[in-house]
């Protein structure tokens, strides 16, 4: 698993904010996919009745998982692929490798997985001698630069078209050519990559959702990058976590029905595949082998607790674009694999709550991400919850909980607070007089606001 | 030693149960598509979208693409169709791709109306490549395989009894990408031009 660095987000989100190029990237994308959101959500009757199916569907499938995923693995077995249950990411990696290593496989294209983020899985394969290609250009842009993804959708959105511009030139030895384009970019990684996804022995892909009922794996792509690393290798390997799983097709159905919308803000992405065991025997292309990994890492412990509305989320990154902090710091300030409200949530329940302890406040509690999140996660509640735990277990700053307690015992006590309060107006405009330079306060008034209401009350007839 | 399996299941358990919504099988009419509608919404997706009497004429839409955009006479087309197409100007192979064809021609299954998406199912004689290699694909779709929408088509495959196959693909338009600066861009890895060609 990647290192959490969320406990530095408070550096990680002053450097964010300082740094010229990042925001320029994320001013640009600013109200693109909200925009693309509210159109899409539109074109629709009544998008809140699609949420509602879509909630039921996950809520139906989350109540009755064990089942699902049971049914799941034999319907996979049955069209004659294989199911590998992984309790922690390393088991997760270890099993890739081993799959590998028994098709003696070199080369290796990867459609975009969130999950393989979350086990390292690159780093890992590459640590043993693999050669892995990330495909979605936004993973191969930030697999070149060697950064994390800085959203779930648009991994690369933290980058200007000048430095895929310089990333490119440095990576790719094809001499002296115009890159100042979007269109040129995008052209010359479409030449680049088809090399490589026509020399692969392995695709590895995510998913979006798995069919119990079908033993069927459902992908979500624009660029059909998935589909071709799902399709031209010998073996495809599935990476998905376990709350992925839903009863049947009308289920997949009712979350595709939001998700896209949600994302992109296209009713249907343009490639939507149900991929159901390997190459059938007369099937002139497709995987002769086809693998799926459940990644656990911690979720099944969330079944049940004050945390299950988390394992509704489909990773639409609607929450991380409608977010104020989000919006403003990026993804990497957050430290780990998600970003924006779904990352401050996940973040600490997957590596505990003190791996990620400014992860709960990194929020303003707006109230958007819940507002658009199509599968309705009480988002701003569960960073409560967060809180709430993160103070049970003593987790915040000394001087944080001493302040806390302070206040908690002066507001017991009108008359004592009122008076602290006053002292503490006194003492701000002392040391605003002793340090005129430093801008302590921005107190106007001598009086607190009781002192001048009673004054007025006083005066009044 | 306890598998892995086994304890995620155990944590999962007392969750597997079948309790919950009780599912009623699905017996809604199947609702065909609007023609209109679908031809207004694949265009709004950036499809090209052609009305085409029969196949010598689907063969001849496809030559004359090929000429007027200066791009070598040859195609490759879903084996399926061999027994439709007869010699024709076009240079026509029949097969899966090798990742080097310029035009591929397939059949779809069905298409779906509200979202302008077209259904393309893998088999011996519909590989999946060829929806995804070429630079230009050209699918025919039948006008009357048009649902409404994507709960209709799985009703008229549920009614059909027809298998799942390897792969369905449910494609939307050409590949396209918005990974640099949400530009969206077409032709990333897939098909830079989708074209679809409707006939009776």
């Amino acid at each position: 698993m990647p290192s959490c660095r969320s406990n530095d987000f408070l550096h990680q989100a002053e450097r964010a904010l300082e740094n010229e190029q990042l925001q320029t990237a994320l001013n640009r994308a600013k109200s693109g996919f909200v925009n693309k959101r509210l159109n899409a959500i539109q074109l629709v009757d009544d998008f809140e009745f699609l949420k509602s199916k879509a909630q039921q569907s996950k809520n139906y499938a989350l109540t009755n998982l064990g089942h699902l995923l049971e049914q799941f693995e034999q319907k996979v077995v049955s069209c004659g692929g294989h199911i590998h249950w992984a309790e922690t990411p390393d088991q997760l990696n270890n099993i890739v490798l081993s799959i590998c290593q028994e098709n003696n496989a070199q080369r290796i294209t990867k459609g975009k997985s969130m999950i393989s983020e979350e086990t390292g899985l690159n780093v890992f394969l590459e640590e043993n001698g693999l050669r892995l290609i990330e495909t979605d250009l936004g993973e191969y842009i930030i697999q070149l630069a060697k950064e994390p993804p800085s959203h779930i959708i648009a991994p690369a959105v933290h980058k200007t078209r000048q430095q895929v511009a310089q990333l490119f030139e440095q990576n790719h030895k094809l001499g002296n050519r115009d890159l100042s384009e979007i269109t040129s970019l995008v052209e010359e990684a479409r030449q680049v990559l088809r090399k490589d996804f026509i020399s692969a022995d392995v695709g590895i892909t995510g998913a979006n959702v798995l069919v119990a009922e079908t033993g069927s794996v459902v992908l979500v792509t624009n660029e059909g990058n998935g589909d071709l690393s799902a399709s031209w290798p010998k073996t495809h390997i599935v990476t998905a976590s376990i709350e992925k799983v839903v009863a049947t097709i009308e289920d997949a159905s009712n979350i595709l029905d939001v998700l896209g919308r949600s994302a992109t803000g296209q009713s249907m992405s343009t490639y939507t595949t149900f991929f159901t065991g390997p190459k059938r025997h007369e099937d002139l292309d497709g995987p002769e082998n086809f693998h799926i990994i459940l990644l656990d890492n911690g979720r099944s412990k969330l079944m049940n607790g004050p945390f299950q509305d988390m394992l509704r989320c489909v990773k639409c990154g609607a929450c991380l674009n409608h977010c104020p902090v989000y919006s403003n710091t990026g993804g990497h300030a957050y430290g780990w694999v998600y970003p924006g409200p779904m990352g401050s949530v996940l973040t600490p329940l997957l590596n505990g709550l003190d791996q990620a302890k400014p992860l709960p406040n990194a929020s303003t509690f707006c109230g958007r991400c819940e507002e658009v999140c199509p599968m309705g996660i009480p988002l701003p509640s569960l960073l409560r919850k967060l809180r709430q735990e993160q103070h049970n277990n003593k987790l915040e700053p000394l001087l944080w909980r001493m302040g806390l307690g302070a206040y908690t015992l002066l507001s017991h006590y009108p008359r004592l607070y009122h008076s602290s309060v006053a002292l503490g107006q006194k003492l701000l405009i002392l040391t605003k007089r002793l340090f005129p330079k430093k801008s302590l306060s921005t107190a106007q008034d001598t009086q607190t606001f009781m002192q001048q209401w009673k004054a007025k009350q006083r005066k009044a007839p | 030693m306890i598998s892995s399996k086994q304890t995620i299941l155990n944590r999962l358990d007392g969750l597997r149960s079948t309790e919950g919504k009780a599912k009623p099988p699905n017996i809604t009419t199947i609702q065909k598509g609007n023609i209109e509608r679908f031809t207004e919404i694949t265009a709004e997706n950036a499809c090209e979208i052609a009305f085409i009497e029969n196949d010598e004429a689907a063969l001849n839409y496809v030559a004359n693409f090929l000429l007027e955009n200066n791009l070598s006479n040859q195609a490759i087309a879903s084996p399926e169709l061999q027994s439709r197409f007869s010699k024709n100007q076009l240079d026509l192979t029949f097969g899966t791709s090798q990742g080097n064809d310029t035009a591929a021609i397939s059949q779809a299954t069905a298409a779906i109306e509200d979202t302008g998406t077209l259904v393309l199912s893998s088999s011996k004689s519909s590989p999946t490549l060829l929806n995804f290699l070429s630079d230009y694909h050209f699918v025919l779709l039948s006008k009357e395989l048009i649902f409404r929408t994507k709960t209709d088509f799985w009703s008229w495959h549920a009614a059909n009894k027809l298998p799942m196959p390897r792969a369905i693909n449910f494609i939307s338009g050409p590949s396209r990408t918005a990974d640099i600066e949400q530009t969206i861009q077409l032709g990333a890895h897939g098909p830079r031009q989708l074209h679809i060609l409707l006939m009776d």
